[in-house]
């Protein structure tokens, strides 16, 4: 069973939360205020399906606690466990999801949903900033390793 | 007791670096040593046969060897990592004083001396390639300033080392005898480079990185090209020429001197020993203690001018006592202290200032620059001395005052190469924090041939070279290029086509009415039938084309007409199609009213309708698209009105006032003297400086006076708007920026004091961090203001960049552009060190009140005195105060209960 619950978390410990993940560890904490108020605790309990493969994605989650699997049918590709991240591509850009979600536990997960988050990039220019350089840095990240694959 | 500490800070090396700096003076010392046993070896055994004229000779004889030195290592360099060019480097020059001292016992022709002797320039030219690789790529800019005088230090108490035991040794076990201690401490240097190897700090150079520099072939002149490319090296190199020849010349001149001044071959080399070891003494003390300092303090050009002046006077006075003093030793005693001086001058600041000159360049351009400073103008210098002291040996009848005019001659050269290598180096920074340059010919449309040759590049140039050539005929319309750009018209690419009628269009271009006609009618393009609808529209006074396209079936054909009907000069035309517009306005039909806002949107700059807030009532989405139908034409009516959405839209009005203009500043004025929002009140601050102009800036500045609480966000406007200041307002913001160096010093205060129990208080100490770049931010716009926008801008580029080369540079530039009291300060504050080390080295700007305690900081940020601070530093701290049970007062919580800010408000409710 999904369920949406009152936030329990006060919005300086979510920006602690979002601070702590490593999507977020470079990111200044005065813009993650900005985007703390956009996070909505959910419930899952185990063996419930978070997303399907194929479904256009429109959010990200943060795992508060708990773990999620990544799977493609029957297969397994990860086992994601607290402030881990998944789906935060579609934060920015909505697409078919490549994989499906399910619970593999009871778990309490964190979701930002895309339009909130594109209204919150209109109205603070700092917080689109904030993720333009995260997008910088993986797209850096990501040149290297391919510039170091093509060395090797 | 642990003496590190203070060690540390006489030496001016940070606690981070001591242990490689250890490393590196140890490398240094034992090579150091090496080559002062050799030297002694060499020279006292090569002054027993020979006279000190010979030198000359053997400096002739040592250039191609040094030529041949720097080109291996080069080679080398570019082949192999360089810790292992080190080793082989080291090895090398002990295997060669191993074979030149077993081999002094089977060869005893002349010969043999003088490549003894010269091999000593080999040696000498060979570790400083070696050790000075190796160093050049470990430090940036700033550390260099610091370090390289301690580090270089290593070789002085090493030559005095191998000059003392000289002194006592040499006559007992015979000159060639002191190869064997040489030899033993070159080997000693090898466990220190191997310890350098192992930490991984030496890096290889990267050559593919640094395209500019690198230059295809082998051959001499590749060879050549590659180190005279870039214009500081170039420089750098004919300084280096210029310094090696002169200190040649002067060692020459005073060996030659003490010979004629009758002392024998044991007496000379006593005398040498002695001098040389008192030179070392001398240089290691204010190499070690002053250096750092003096070049931190009076900067680069000056203190690369210290010795060549210093040495101009010396040859002053030894010129003056030639001509003066019949006793022929007093010149002999000024010329001998001219000799220390500049030796001294030479080790202590020259060679440390040099080296620190060449670490804005890239790691591989700056590894050529030291090949270049060291091992290509060497032999060059070498060769020019020796030649030049040949000659004067044998035609003059005065040696010592030819020697002098020489001297002078090449010292003045010496002090205007400096200024060109000290403007080189202003530009290599600037250029490295940001290579952002661009620049635009131009050229003149009158000649013949010139249009014969654009008019041949149109036909058979690619889309963009075409663009180009437009965009530089925008500049000069005549008759000759209204030709060039109708043909263009014709041009099948339709960028080139629609950017042809954006020229007519926008430089009002008439003549081309049958073309426009054509296009209009026929182009395969809507786009460009549009726009050639409108420029037919804007320029018929005969309402010929007007009627046929204002009924014309297609509608965007028809809203085409009308926008170029609202963009004619003519009266008439105008105000009909201002009814026009006023129709669509009015309609029922959201579609009618989307039609006014597109003409509306395009003329924005040109024209205001006085019906357009009549679009703001319609809905969210069409009002926010007639906001942004506002340009600079208009009217103050209208810009009240949208100034009544502000609350709601606040991003959306800040940008119709900016492209209002001016006309928004009275409007702006009083909201912010009406208002007490900050976040807006900021917001039309900023708006004020992007308006920019006289009249924003002088209301920046009234605001300023009036509200020094705002005076960040003030400093920020005010630098957006390009404010240079006046003398009259210098003062202030000189006084603004120390009172924000000093809020720096206090945030920092309140660091070092909550590091200190750094888990607990963590969240508070990386949010006062944030504060910190806030006002580093503050204090760079009020540096752009009051000195140099550009650098300031490159500046904030550098320190964003957090790499550690770009923030020394980008430091660099603020010492040579910011007024020292504020550059010094502030580097200091933003260094990338220990909080503690750079709260130790600012305490004397912290002010009287500094907080005591941690309840005393949680106060400081609450109270928002004398900063505003960031509601999340303020979030956090109530938060923090709360979960730790540190005690704040109860109302300094409480007001903020009431908040429009949601994560104070929240946060606040649960602390209180």
């Amino acid at each position: 069973m999904e369920h949406a619950k009152a936030n329990r978390l006060l919005l300086v410990e979510k920006v602690l939360v979002l601070k702590s993940l490593n999507l977020f560890k470079d990111t200044p904490e005065n813009i993650l205020a900005d985007l703390a108020p956009l996070m909505q605790e959910m419930q899952y309990e185990k063996g419930v399906e978070i997303f399907k493969e194929g479904e256009t994605g429109d959010c990200m989650y943060i795992i508060e606690q708990g773990s999620i699997r990544i799977h493609k049918g029957n297969t397994t590709l990860a086992i994601l466990k607290d402030k881990e991240v998944f789906g935060e591509l579609s934060l920015l850009d909505a697409d078919t999801r490549s994989a499906s979600a399910t619970a593999d536990t009871d778990c309490t997960l964190y979701k930002i949903d895309q339009e909130p988050f594109y209204e919150l990039l209109d109205e603070r220019p700092e917080v689109a900033r904030g993720f333009i350089k995260i997008l910088c840095q993986r797209l850096r990240t990501m040149n290297e390793k391919s510039r170091q694959s093509d060395i090797g | 007791m642990n003496r590190r500490p203070f060690l540390l800070q006489l030496l001016n090396v940070r606690t981070s670096e001591w242990r490689l700096v250890s490393q590196l003076f140890w490398l240094q010392f034992f090579m150091g040593t090496g080559i002062a046993f050799f030297f002694t070896a060499s020279f006292s055994h090569f002054l027993e046969k020979f006279y000190a004229s010979e030198v000359a000779w053997v400096m002739i004889i040592s250039s191609p060897l040094l030529f041949f030195t720097g080109w291996i290592f080069n080679k080398f360099e570019h082949h192999f990592h360089l810790t292992r060019v080190g080793t082989i480097v080291i090895i090398f020059m002990a295997a060669s004083i191993l074979i030149l001292q077993l081999s002094s016992t089977l060869i005893k022709a002349d010969w043999f001396d003088y490549l003894i002797f010269a091999w000593y320039y080999v040696l000498y030219l060979a570790s400083n390639l070696c050790f000075w690789s190796i160093t050049s790529t470990l430090f940036d800019v700033r550390q260099s300033k610091r370090l390289f005088a301690v580090i270089s230090a290593g070789d002085i108490p090493a030559k005095f080392i191998g000059y003392t035991m000289a002194y006592f040794f040499v006559k007992a076990i015979g000159p060639l005898n002191m190869l064997w201690p040489a030899f033993f401490f070159m080997l000693g240097a090898l466990p220190f480079l191997y310890k350098l190897s192992k930490s991984g700090v030496v890096h290889h150079h990267h050559h593919k990185d640094h395209i500019v520099e690198s230059v295809q072939g082998t051959g001499f002149r590749a060879f050549v090209k590659r180190y005279t490319l870039n214009t500081l090296i170039r420089r750098l190199a004919v300084l280096t020429f210029l310094i090696s020849a002169c200190l040649a010349i002067i060692n020459y001149a005073l060996y030659s001197e003490v010979k004629e001044n009758n002392y024998d071959d044991k007496s000379l080399s006593n005398f040498i020993i002695l001098f040389m070891a008192g030179s070392q003494i001398v240089a290691l003390l204010v190499k070690i203690i002053f250096t750092g300092r003096i070049v931190s303090s009076i900067g680069i050009k000056k203190s690369l001018l210290i010795t060549p002046l210093v040495l101009l006077t010396l040859l002053l006075i030894v010129i003056f006592a030639e001509y003066a003093a019949s006793e022929s030793k007093l010149v002999f005693y000024v010329f001998g202290m001219a000799a220390i001086a500049v030796e001294v001058l030479r080790t202590t600041i020259t060679n440390p200032v040099f080296l620190t000159v060449m670490q804005p360049l890239n790691p591989n351009a700056r590894s050529k620059a030291h090949a270049i400073v060291k091992g290509i103008m060497d032999p060059f210098a070498f060769l020019f001395a020796g030649v030049l002291l040949v000659f004067v040996n044998t035609r003059s009848a005065n040696e010592l005052l030819v020697i002098c005019y020489v001297l002078a001659l090449l010292t003045i050269s010496w002090i205007v190469s400096i200024l060109l290598v000290n403007k080189s180096y202003h530009n290599t920074l600037l250029k490295t924090i940001s290579s952002r340059f661009f620049s635009q010919d131009e050229f003149k449309l009158s000649d013949e041939e010139i249009q014969q040759q654009i008019l041949k590049k149109i036909k058979t140039g690619k889309e963009s070279e075409i663009i180009n050539i437009l965009q530089m005929l925008n500049s000069q319309i005549s008759n000759a290029s209204k030709e060039i750009i109708f043909k263009l018209l014709d041009h099948p690419s339709y960028n080139i086509r629609k950017t042809t009628l954006l020229l007519i269009q926008n430089r009002n271009i008439k003549g081309a009415e049958e073309k426009l006609k054509y296009l209009a009618d026929h182009d395969d393009d809507k786009e460009i039938q549009y726009l050639a609808a409108q420029s037919l529209c804007k320029e018929d006074n005969e309402r010929h084309h007007q009627k046929h396209y204002l009924h014309h079936h297609d509608p965007k054909i028809r809203l085409a007409a009308i926008t170029g009907m609202i963009k004619s000069p003519g009266k008439e035309n105008r105000q009909r199609a201002e009814e026009l517009i006023d129709n669509l306005i009015q309609s029922d039909r959201i579609t009618d009213k989307q039609m006014a806002l597109h003409i509306l949107n395009e003329v924005k700059e040109d024209y205001c309708h006085p019906n357009h807030s009549d679009l703001f009532t319609v809905n969210r989405t069409l009002r926010l698209a007639a906001f942004k139908a506002i340009g600079d034409a208009a009217s103050p009516e209208l810009v009240e009105k949208v100034m009544t959405y502000f609350k709601e839209h606040p991003l959306n009005v800040a940008s119709v006032l900016h492209a209002a203009g001016e006309k928004a500043i009275p409007v702006i004025l009083k909201y912010i003297s009406n208002n007490s929002n900050r976040l807006l009140k900021d917001k039309l601050i900023i708006t004020l400086g992007k308006i920019g102009g006289e009249t924003a800036q002088n209301i920046l500045l009234q605001l300023l006076e009036q509200h020094p609480s705002d005076s960040g966000i003030i400093a920020k406007a005010l630098h957006r708007s390009r404010y240079r200041v006046t003398p009259e307002k210098q003062q202030l913001l000189e006084d603004i920026a120390f009172a924000y160096l000093t809020y720096g010093v206090e945030v920092l205060q309140m660091q070092s004091q909550l590091e200190k129990q750094h888990q607990k208080y963590s969240v508070i100490n990386s949010s006062l961090s944030i504060e910190l770049i806030e006002i580093r931010n503050i204090l760079i716009c009020l540096f752009g203001c009051l000195y140099d926008h550009e650098k300031a801008f490159k500046i904030k580029q550098g320190l964003d960049m957090k790499k550690k080369e770009n923030v020394a540079n980008a430091m660099e530039v603020i010492e040579m552009t910011v007024k020292k009291d504020l550059a010094m300060p502030f580097n200091l504050l933003y260094e990338p060190e220990a909080i503690e080390h750079r709260y130790n080295s600012l305490k004397n700007y912290l002010p009287q009140n500094k907080a005591q305690n941690t309840k005393d900081i949680f106060s400081k940020i609450l109270t928002e005195v004398p900063i505003f601070y960031n509601p999340w530093t303020k979030a956090s701290t109530m938060y923090i105060s709360k979960k730790t049970g540190t005690e704040v007062a109860a109302d300094l919580i409480k007001k903020f209960t009431q908040s429009e800010n949601l994560l104070l408000k929240e946060t606040a409710l649960y602390a209180q």
